[in-house]
């Protein structure tokens, strides 16, 4: 039951990352210019860098914990190596799903 | 690239043999240290060198000096511990070597977080650093003995035989400097290879750092 809650922890911040990582870019799409790099862009970009930190330190303190959590597996070496694997999927997943359009229920154009 | 590997073979070899030069030198030197004979030592050192100057046949010991001899080690630090850390322009260059541009910017930077800390951790890699940094220095330590052509130049007997033997000296130990590199690379390939069926990020990231060490130039060999 821990080892879910770590997951899912895992995941929610996996989720943030990607989260900042879309608000980063409309407000790039929004506010740069793209024949050139702004001050605007930059400052855009040292402000998401920030934020990007703090999730980032956040997922240090989560792994922190993970070792702890894996020991349990310890007496079961195929335990052990699944618990790796859902880890390293979370870790490596991309934020595609986040990407792709929405519709909306009351679309027109959805049969 | 395969003269990168190439480069990297012959380098692998110079260690072996030059840690055997090492520890054969060692322990001849420290019995003589606790005799409290030096002082023999150093007179006899100096004979040998006078009278076998023209004739000298390079060794391993010989090449021990030239890193020992100052500057070029202090320089040779420092460029370890950059070696051994995969700094910002390194995670640069794996993150370009992966592909993620600004739009998966999210994706890189919660990869990078674990790839660092598993880096870090990973002793067995660093000793591959290591142990290849070493390699990569008595690889150019070698090519600077090499380029200093010590041999006699003359005709005589003496002079050919000297020539010869001189020849055969740095093929031997070329091969055998490519050998033990070539082995070196590969269990570095095996290693990124394991880990990048988890880590992508940390397998590129690795794979900067190794070419990082065998792609950098050999320093000038030091003035004599």
């Amino acid at each position: 039951m821990e080892w879910q809650t770590y997951l899912r922890e895992l995941y929610n911040v996996h989720l943030k990352f990607c989260q900042l990582g879309d608000e980063k870019r409309e407000e790039l799409n929004r506010d740069a210019d793209p024949h050139n790099v702004t001050p605007r862009e930059i400052a855009i970009d040292d402000k998401y860098d920030a934020k990007f930190k703090e999730v980032q330190a956040t997922l240090q303190t989560l792994y922190h914990r993970q070792a702890d959590l894996q020991k349990r597996f310890g007496a079961n070496p195929f335990a052990f190596q699944f618990s790796i694997v859902q880890t390293s999927r979370i870790q490596n997943a991309n934020c595609a799903l986040q990407r792709s359009p929405r519709y909306a229920p009351n679309d027109a154009d959805d049969p | 690239m395969i003269f990168r590997v190439a480069t990297l073979t012959a380098l692998g070899l110079c260690l072996v043999s030059l840690s055997c030069g090492q520890i054969s030198t060692s322990s001849a030197q420290t019995p003589a240290v606790q005799e409290a004979t030096p002082p023999d030592q150093k007179d006899v050192t100096p004979k040998l060198n006078t009278t076998a100057k023209p004739k000298k046949v390079i060794t391993n010991e010989d090449l021990e000096p030239h890193s020992a001899a100052g500057t070029t080690d202090k320089i040779i630090t420092g460029d370890v511990s950059s070696l051994l850390n995969c700094d910002a322009g390194c995670e640069q260059q794996a993150r370009e070597f992966l592909g993620y541009d600004a739009d998966y910017e999210a994706e890189w930077r919660m990869q990078v977080v674990r790839a660092r800390r598993d880096l870090i951790a990973d002793s067995e890699w660093r000793g591959m650093l290591s142990q290849s940094i070493g390699q990569h220095r008595t690889y150019c330590n070698f090519l600077a003995q090499q380029s200093q052509k010590t041999a006699p130049s003359g005709n005589s007997w003496a002079a050919q035989v000297q020539r010869a033997r001189n020849a055969k000296y740095f093929e031997t130990m070329g091969n055998t400097l490519r050998q033990g590199l070539e082995m070196s690379v590969n269990r570095m390939n095996n290693h990124i290879k394991e880990v990048g069926e988890l880590s992508p990020a940390r397998a590129a990231m690795m794979n900067v750092q190794a070419n990082r060490i065998f792609d950098r130039a050999c320093d000038q060999p030091p003035q004599r």
